[in-house]
């Protein structure tokens, strides 16, 4: 059986762990690297071979790292994720920060990758690349006929700038056979961010409004399905697979859409909350709201919670179509959408569980 | 005669008023059946169909004329079939061979059935059987052979089931139970059919390559009569739902009538409708392969209603008391969209599955189960009618600059016959402009003749106009002062009147 040298990069994060985990359990004969601003945990210092602890922003240590080092295939999943109020700005200097890490950065890595004779490169890009668009619905949307460049906000701004260096002609002539996979919001046990940021509006009594007619459609993707698009990817992409990857962008989902509020209102009940009432608010009145809102942040210089950003992501119909994950990969999610948010919740409360404990420890002590 | 609630009802739901009207008004059929040319024996047939069936038999007779026939004695031989399981004075030892053997007696012309009990409501039907033997004997042979082998089926099926002691005693254990007795009974009648609209060329052939889809057609019928019927069938204590189901919310069926387990009975109930919510999507798949009208308007409308009533039931604790229906108003208007096209059909299904969404309670443990059936259903309409924006049609664009405009090369022929065209347009035009011109000026002549007939000083006018006052304003005061000194003139008069009097 044949054996190749993978890298990993962003292994310190959320995916690239899971990515490298998962990587280990299928083909346990592979070799694993990884690279990441951050050092690894102890279960992934374990598994991989070497590590490299580099800021993918500065060229030259990428190519430092790179100078003797010979992988098959490269995962590029390092980036930056925009959240909370920061996904909304609109500021220059935060454009800056958010392209240096997620475009120049993939520029440098990919780069590097085929400086080192590596032409295989599967690149984690983001649905966002299209629906950072936020003015404009994108029904059951199919990768061949959806138009990117339309994104707005930085993140998927600068995905899709990054996705389309990858695919571009000019790597394709040099060789590179490269994979962009478009995860929609991934949730799991590990994550951080989407379920602290649901959970905060229960607190702040955020959970009764619905902006518009509640019909809108959206997408998740549970993080071990996020990861098998991710080895399937590779796999493809290796000698010995189909090669049908090359050059295509995919879009990874749970492939269960879902109504954007009933999503929420799931993940709420989980933590026993359900809002009494639901206020429908009309989409023109909650987005003069937002504009208010955010005169009045802009005057006072205080955090508002709504702006007209949430409020747009809140009322469009954002979803995929499954069929060229499917075809294309063979990719079909194993761990079902309610199941992920339970697995994802329980975790979730047995954090807010310890952080409970050691404040009250902290308190003693 | 309407009874004064539906009256009264009807009064508040113009809506559903309307559908009724436009129904029994307007609906045209397709297909209409030529009593003329029928025998006395196949009339015969047609009014046990009437008879027997009270939503199927309307949809049967607007059949295309190919298949009129077929239908209608398939549907008359499933009933008879199902007559004879659903009797319970029968005796196993008598009823067992009987459904084992059903599919012989189509041969013979003169069977018949005296045996049903009393009570049973179908038991004409077989009392006078043979009229349905006599007629299939007529049928073509392919057609024959489907029927044969559908009944067969479906009739080793139903004495397995009357046989199996455990069943009767206990009901349907599992889920997958569940779709076995729902295949038997409803998704056979969905592979007949579809074997004959196919064999009579009016669907898809490839619809026989998916057997899924027409196995959810039946199913998603079937199970939604099983969760509508749930209380009738627990007076008559027959029971349906699955075990499986369920046992996850009360110790025993008959429990989840107690008031008590109001909010368990709900939450039942969700997980029942979310089974059969699953299968709609295959069902509009289904009819995207139907080519024939009639054939579209026989299966659609069947399915339509099926959506419309699982979205009755569900939250709807009513149905756990009673029997509960759509409405009149209701089915008619889905009968009028049933029978136009496929677009119509997927609107309702969008429709009736936001209402579902609508209804979901995030309490409920199906909750986003729920959400995501529904969503599928929306999701698989997008896949035939994609929802258009401005972006994803096609630019209309402006014309392009003249200057791009390729100079057209013209023979001398084409020249004569363009000057001569050009001469015609320019004739219209001023044909045009003259009637144009002509109208004006009789209209204004006539505005200004009636105006002058009721008194209108045109002469003040003209004569102010020349002496250069062109203002209004002037001319207005110019009036004031004349309508004053015509007052006082006027006052005075009265005054010497006065003081003659």
């Amino acid at each position: 059986m044949a054996t190749f040298r993978i890298l990993v990069t962003g292994g310190s994060g959320f995916l690239g762990r899971a990515v490298i985990k998962a990587l280990n359990e299928k083909h346990p004969t592979w070799t694993i690297d990884a690279l990441d601003i951050h050092p690894p945990d102890e279960d992934i210092r374990q598994i991989i071979d070497q590590f490299f602890q580099i800021d993918i922003r500065s060229e030259a240590s990428v190519k430092a790292a790179f100078s003797n080092y010979h992988p098959d295939l490269v995962v590029h999943t390092a980036g930056i994720v925009t959240s909370r109020e920061l996904r909304y700005s609109t500021k220059d200097s935060d454009w800056q920060r958010v392209k240096a890490i997620n475009y120049d950065g993939t520029v440098h890595i990919l780069n590097a990758t085929l400086a080192a004779g590596c032409t295989r490169f599967v690149y984690t890009s983001s649905v966002t690349a299209i629906i950072d668009d936020l003015d404009h619905d994108y029904h059951n949307m199919h990768e061949d006929t959806t138009p990117t460049g339309l994104a707005t906000l930085h993140y998927g701004r600068s995905k899709g700038l990054a996705e389309a260096f990858v695919l571009s002609p000019s790597n394709a002539q040099r060789g590179l056979k490269a994979c962009a996979l478009r995860p929609c919001t991934v949730i799991g046990p590990d994550d951080t961010q989407v379920l602290s940021l649901l959970h905060d509006l229960i607190a702040k009594g955020e959970t009764h409004f619905i902006i518009g007619d509640g019909h809108n459609l959206y997408d998740w993707v549970y993080i071990s399905n996020a990861v098998d698009a991710h080895v399937l990817a590779i796999e493809n992409l290796l000698p010995g697979g189909a090669g049908t990857a090359a050059g295509e962008a995919i879009f990874v989902t749970n492939h269960e859409p879902a109504y954007f509020w009933d999503f929420l209102a799931f993940v709420w009940a989980q933590f026993g909350h359900e809002p009494r009432v639901r206020v429908h608010v009309p989409v023109t009145l909650a987005v003069v709201v937002a504009w208010v809102l955010e005169v009045l942040t802009w005057v006072t210089g205080r955090r508002a919670t709504l702006d007209r950003g949430s409020v747009k992501d809140g009322y469009r119909t954002h979803y995929a179509s499954p069929e060229k994950a499917v075809r294309v990969l063979g990719y079909r999610p194993r761990v079902g959408l309610s199941e992920g948010v339970r697995r994802s919740c329980e975790a979730f409360k047995r954090r807010l569980e310890e952080e409970r404990r050691g404040m009250l420890k902290g308190e003693e002590g | 005669m309407p009874s004064l609630r539906s009256v009264a009802y009807y009064l508040f739901h113009i809506q559903e008023l309307r559908s009724i009207v436009q129904w029994t008004v307007w609906h045209e059929a397709v297909h209409e059946r030529d009593e003329s040319k029928e025998s006395e024996n196949l009339k015969e047939c047609f009014r046990l169909l009437k008879l027997t069936s009270r939503s199927f038999a309307a949809v049967i007779q607007e059949l295309h004329p190919e298949l009129l026939v077929p239908v209608c004695l398939f549907y008359l031989i499933l009933r008879g079939l199902d007559t004879v399981e659903d009797d319970m004075t029968i005796p196993l030892s008598t009823k067992e061979p009987m459904l084992r053997e059903f599919d012989g007696y189509l041969d013979d012309e003169t069977w018949n059935f005296n045996g049903n009990g009393p009570d049973e409501k179908d038991r004409e039907l077989l009392v006078k059987f043979d009229v349905v033997g006599r007629e299939f004997k007529s049928v073509k042979e392919p057609y024959k052979v489907i029927i044969k082998d559908i009944t067969k089926r479906m009739g080793n099926g139903m004495a397995d089931y009357a046989k199996n002691a455990e069943h009767n005693e206990k009901g349907v254990n599992t889920v997958k139970d569940y779709e076995l007795y729902c295949h038997y009974v409803a998704g056979l009648v969905g592979e007949g059919l579809t074997r004959l609209f196919v064999e009579a060329g009016l669907a898809n052939p490839v619809l026989l390559k998916r057997p899924e889809l027409m196995e959810s057609m039946g199913q998603f019928l079937q199970q939604t009569n099983i969760i509508r019927d749930i209380r009738e069938d627990h007076d008559d204590k027959r029971y349906f739902w699955p075990r499986e189901v369920w046992s996850k919310y009360v110790n025993s069926l008959p429990e989840i009538f107690l008031p008590e387990n109001k909010e368990k009975a709900l939450h039942c109930q969700s997980e029942m409708v979310l089974l059969a919510l699953r299968r709609a999507e295959e069902c509009l798949f289904y009819m995207a392969g139907v080519k024939e009208q009639s054939v579209f308007n026989f299966v659609a409308i069947p399915q339509t209603m099926a959506i419309a009533t699982l979205e009755l039931c569900f939250q709807n604790y009513a149905m756990f008391e009673r029997n509960i229906k759509i409405t009149k108003g209701a089915a008619c208007s889905l009968m009028w969209q049933s029978t136009q096209n496929l677009q119509l059909v997927c609107d309702v299904f969008r429709k009736y599955a936001r209402k579902i969404h609508a209804k979901n309670k995030p309490t409920d443990p199906n909750f986003l189960e729920i959400s995501i059936a529904c969503g599928k259903i929306e999701r698989f309409i997008e896949t035939i009618f994609p929802t258009q924006t401005a972006r994803t049609l096609p630019d209309a664009g402006s014309p392009p600059p003249a200057d791009v405009v390729a100079p057209v090369v013209l023979t001398p022929e084409e020249q004569e016959k363009k000057k001569q065209e050009d001469a015609a347009n320019r004739r219209d035009m001023l044909i045009v402009f003259g009637a144009v011109g002509a109208s004006l000026l009789l209209v204004s002549a006539v505005m200004l003749g009636v105006a002058w007939y009721f008194g209108a000083r045109f002469d003040l006018a003209f004569k102010s106009i020349a002496s250069g006052n062109l203002r209004p304003n002037e001319l207005l005061a110019e009036a004031q002062k004349l309508k004053e000194a015509a007052a006082s003139a006027t006052a005075s008069a009265a005054e010497g009147v006065k003081d003659e009097l």
